[in-house]
């Protein structure tokens, strides 16, 4: 046990004397998720940019349009419109990820009581959100058939989540955290200090000593998890700033995202 | 304690082409300071690594304090100190640091102060071992084999690298372990090193050992002649030099002889003619007496460093 002991300190002492290792074991992972936290975490959602083209001068088209504006899914639009060439050219472009087409003779085929042909174009290059968009888009024109056919809601879904204890906030953290401890701890805090160890010959002379390789092995371990549960403090503090910082309106937008975004 | 301290059989060992040892036999008696003398690549680390446990042998038998290694690997390392060729240490661990860290591997351990005492490095006790300077790490390398109170200690090159100042260092600490009489088994390619600290030399080359004695015998045996080294200016006379009175012996290393004569004030007679007569001018002369380095010459045709 001793040994164990005295290796466990020989590693920590190696670690916290070595500023290099210290910023990439701890630091650096903060600055990473902060770093992508920034680049990938602006929004929760996915906000679908669907191109509507209105060929119909009528009344139902109109109305489809204004439906669509103030529909519950809106928020998670991004509404274009335009003449047909021009929404297919930002359908090619990526600008827009699904493009509506309401045909000419819409409000006079609803009038005669005769079902109309909405074209929906997609880029299958784009399989994520061309499904997506799709799905939205069968999901609003059915609910545009039951509106125009003034047809009752029959089947009414409520959603209810099952949740078998409180969701505590450490429970939010910790997968995400540990994540990333593993990885770091796999790359920087476990493999290169042995590497290094190996390289330098200093495993070399520690095996002309009585210590046994699981004593070793041991102490590394023992010491790699203490690295981790440092890295989870680091990271659950700077958690703690970032929320408390948002919470008591200090700081701008920018600081709410970090909370948001890089915590999860 | 066992008859001998090491006992090393037949022992063979082989990395590709090359025959790294190639039948190596020998002893070590206890309380005996044994070298294994020889230039790079004679053998001496991969026999010293063989004994150590660090390598297996592709042949031969091995005891180490009556034990061989396998399963009694670990009683073996408890009861020996060694230094390797290449000491690696945690770089941000202070000397005293890495003094204890060793001590707690052992199951009896001398007190850290009194190791670092012994080794010279009370002043560099909390000094990190990446600041040490080439001598004081070897000087700590050897402190760490000291560390155990070991039966047999092993030191592979320890002055190797090293600047004269500090050898010196690493010699004292040497002599203070023959003083205390401990048994020492170490390799060097230093002829000075082995000649003064030494009970006994085993010169090694291409991995086996050529001669086996004490360094007084050895010289004894291989030559009753006094060597003359010069520097010749000019185009030396080989033959005449060869031909001088009572010189059994000439080596020519980069245009410079040096003439073995079993009667020197015959050789310089004839020496002296040849320079009144005009054959030979020379500047730089020394008369001295054979060492280790003329007898591996003699054994192997090359000198060690070369």
């Amino acid at each position: 046990m001793k040994e164990i002991k005295a290796l466990y300190l020989t590693n920590a002492r190696e670690f916290l004397r070595d500023r290099m290792t210290v910023f990439l074991v701890l630091l650096l992972p903060v600055a990473f998720a902060v770093f992508f936290g920034l680049i990938f975490g602006s929004g929760s959602g996915f906000t679908l940019q669907l191109g509507i083209v209105n060929e119909d001068g009528g009344l139902a088209g109109a109305r489809f349009l204004v439906s669509l504006e103030t529909s519950e899914t809106e928020k998670m639009l991004g509404l274009h419109t335009g003449a047909r060439t021009e929404m297919l050219e930002a359908l090619n472009k990526g600008e827009v990820s699904v493009v509506i087409v309401l045909p000419q003779d819409l409000t006079a085929s609803l009038a005669a009581g005769e079902p109309a042909t909405i074209e929906v174009f997609y880029d299958p290059a784009r399989p994520t959100s061309a499904g997506v968009g799709l799905g939205l888009v069968r999901n609003l024109l059915s609910e545009a058939n039951l509106a125009l056919s003034d047809s009752p809601r029959l089947l009414v879904v409520e959603e209810k989540s099952v949740q078998t204890h409180p969701l505590r906030a450490i429970d939010f953290h910790v997968p995400g955290l540990l994540g990333i401890a593993l990885l770091w701890l796999g790359l920087f805090g476990t493999a290169m200090p042995l590497v290094q160890q190996r390289e330098g010959q200093v495993l070399r002379r520690l095996s002309v000593t009585p210590l046994t390789p699981t004593t070793l092995l041991a102490a590394q371990v023992a010491w790699r998890v203490t690295v981790g549960l440092l890295q989870e403090v680091v990271q659950l503090w700077k958690s703690t700033i970032s929320c408390t910082l948002q919470s008591r309106g200090l700081t701008d937008a920018r600081c709410g995202l970090l909370c948001y975004t890089v915590d999860r | 304690m066992n008859q001998t301290a090491v006992e090393v059989c037949d022992l063979h060992k082989r990395y590709g082409d090359t025959m790294a040892a190639d039948g190596v036999t020998f002893a070590v008696a206890p309380g005996e300071i044994l070298s294994l003398l020889g230039p790079n690549g004679a053998g001496k680390t991969t026999t010293v690594e063989c004994i150590l446990g660090l390598r297996q042998p592709d042949a031969g038998r091995i005891t180490v304090l009556g034990m061989e290694h396998g399963a009694r690997s670990r009683e073996i390392k408890a009861r020996i100190g060694a230094q390797l060729q290449t000491t690696g240490l945690y770089p941000r661990l202070t000397v005293r640091e890495l003094v204890d860290l060793f001590a707690c591997f052992f199951p009896r351990a001398r007190p850290a102060d009194e190791v670092i005492e012994q080794v010279g490095l009370q002043e560099k006790a909390k000094t990190p071992s990446k600041d040490l300077s080439g001598g004081q790490r070897q000087r700590l390398a050897v402190a760490l084999a000291l560390v155990n109170y070991p039966d047999l200690i092993f030191l592979d090159e320890p002055t190797t690298g090293l600047d004269p100042q500090a050898r010196r260092g690493v010699w004292d600490v040497l002599r203070e372990l023959k003083r205390a009489g401990k048994t020492v088994l170490f390799t060097t390619h230093y002829m000075e090193e082995a000649e003064q600290l030494c009970d006994r030399v085993a010169v090694m080359d291409y991995g086996q050992i050529i001669a086996l004695d004490t360094p007084e015998a050895l010289i004894n045996q291989h030559f009753q002649e006094t060597a003359i080294e010069f520097v010749v200016l000019g185009e030396p006379p080989r033959e005449r030099l060869a031909a001088l009175p009572s010189v059994t012996q000439m080596l020519f290393e980069d245009g410079h002889p040096t003439l073995y004569s079993t009667d020197v004030p015959r050789t310089m007679a004839g020496l002296f003619e040849l320079v009144t007569a005009g054959a030979l001018a020379f500047k730089d002369m020394t008369v001295r007496q054979a060492t280790l380095e003329d007898v591996f010459l003699k054994l192997t045709g090359r000198r060690i460093r070369a």
